[in-house]
């Protein structure tokens, strides 16, 4: 994929603009639940993703929670939101037989 | 008149409670209602904003006290007044800085312009000084109702977002639960922050003949038993308009066809459809005459030699 730098930001922008060492984002890369870039030795965040990131990074911060407890919220978040749309084609699905 | 809110009542807590006990009750609270662990919850969504606000004030030692103090007879206006003067406002200004943030309102600190009434009166309004930074102003999600043969043509429809008309164009073959986003119809941001989006949520109603799963088209028609005896050609309907089916001679109740491509457009793909189910149901003629009675009887009896 290529990548125009305007997309990136910075993590260490990122990092102090939420008053979070790089060490975090660095984990939570290793879980796979973010992705870095790195351009000419600098660790670059992709802009599309830092919605999530920052939901993450609030769960941390200002929820008090772990890193292995993000992570496992992130999974689960994921599995409900998978379960939340199978629900919807399901309901859709049924809209058809009773509707 | 803002109603009074009891905000220990809130958190669960005492009167007396410690700094330290408001933190972990709002963070018990918040680990269970947050927005964020809570995706397309709005019961959730509201208490966590009930906690935020009951949090914002009990947390804050000044402001705690001037709730303690006044909070219960904030009514009495004029005192409350007096009050509000002596204490001052706080205030929010922005404090620079290039780092513009990303943050959208779904994060922790609960989403502006969600406070109580009694929040805005007894405390003229927003947060303290803490909030410098430029905010990205809160996404809007929109639910658009339409029916099922406006999701057939692509159509243009203008919708009024905060006051302002926006024409937007809704492609052939949308989804019934499909979200589309519109970058910047959100709230202004805050601080310099840019406008938050607006995403659309479409809800079609089934009002035709017609069910629609994907891109497929499913329909009920009545088939004369002549016809699925015999064989022959019934008009059948559409949603593009009319078209005939040959019918197999000996087809049976409940038999259902495929008409290609005359199902629902597939959606951004100009030209290209789904296909048509229609399953027949055949009608057994009533109100027979004594002559086809007879030779109804005739034919069951050529059934039994």
């Amino acid at each position: 994929m290529i990548m125009e730098k305007e997309d990136l930001i910075p993590a260490n922008d990122f990092c102090s603009y939420h008053h979070i060492s790089y060490s975090f984002i660095s984990e939570l890369s290793e879980a796979g639940l973010v992705e870095v870039t790195v351009l000419e030795d600098q660790q670059y965040l992709r802009q599309d993703q830092l919605k999530e990131l920052e939901k993450l990074v609030h769960f941390h911060t200002d929820l008090d929670i772990n890193l292995e407890g993000v992570e496992a919220i992130a999974h689960l978040l994921e599995r409900m939101q998978e379960l939340q749309q199978n629900i919807r084609q399901l309901q859709h699905r049924l809209n058809i037989y009773e509707g | 008149m803002a109603e009074f809110i009891d905000y220990y009542k809130i958190l669960g807590i005492a009167k007396t409670a410690t700094e330290d006990e408001i933190k972990k009750a709002y963070r018990k609270l918040a680990r269970k209602y947050h927005p964020d662990l809570n995706p397309n919850n709005a019961e959730a969504k509201k208490t966590f904003q009930q906690i935020n606000e009951a949090n914002e004030v009990l947390s804050d030692p000044e402001k705690r006290k001037r709730y303690d103090q006044y909070g219960e007879n904030w009514k009495h206006a004029e005192q409350f007044e007096q009050a509000r003067q002596q204490q001052g406002q706080g205030s929010a200004g922005f404090s620079g800085g290039q780092w513009q943030g990303y943050e959208g309102f779904s994060n922790f600190g609960g989403e502006e312009g969600q406070f109580s009434d009694f929040f805005e009166q007894m405390f003229g309004g927003r947060r303290s000084g803490r909030q410098t930074r430029a905010y990205k102003g809160e996404d809007f999600n929109a639910e658009l109702q339409m029916n099922l043969a406006d999701a057939y043509n692509t159509h243009q429809q203008i919708l009024t977002i905060n006051g302002k008309k926006v024409r937007i164009t809704i492609p052939a073959g949308v989804d019934d639960g499909q979200v589309i986003k519109l970058k910047g119809y959100g709230n202004p941001g805050i601080n310099g922050g840019p406008a938050g989006d607006l995403y659309i949520r479409f809800v079609i109603s089934t009002n035709t003949a017609f069910k629609r799963l994907g891109n497929d088209l499913y329909s009920t028609v009545k088939l004369p038993l002549y016809t699925a005896v015999l064989g022959g050609e019934i008009t059948v309907e559409t949603m593009g308009g009319k078209i005939k089916l040959k019918v197999a001679p000996e087809t049976q109740n409940g038999t259902k066809i495929r008409v290609k491509g005359k199902g629902f457009p597939v959606y951004k793909k100009e030209g290209s459809f789904g296909d048509l189910y229609v399953t027949y149901n055949i009608q057994i003629p009533t109100g027979l005459t004594e002559k086809e009675k007879e030779l109804f009887h005739q034919l069951a009896n050529l059934k039994k030699s």
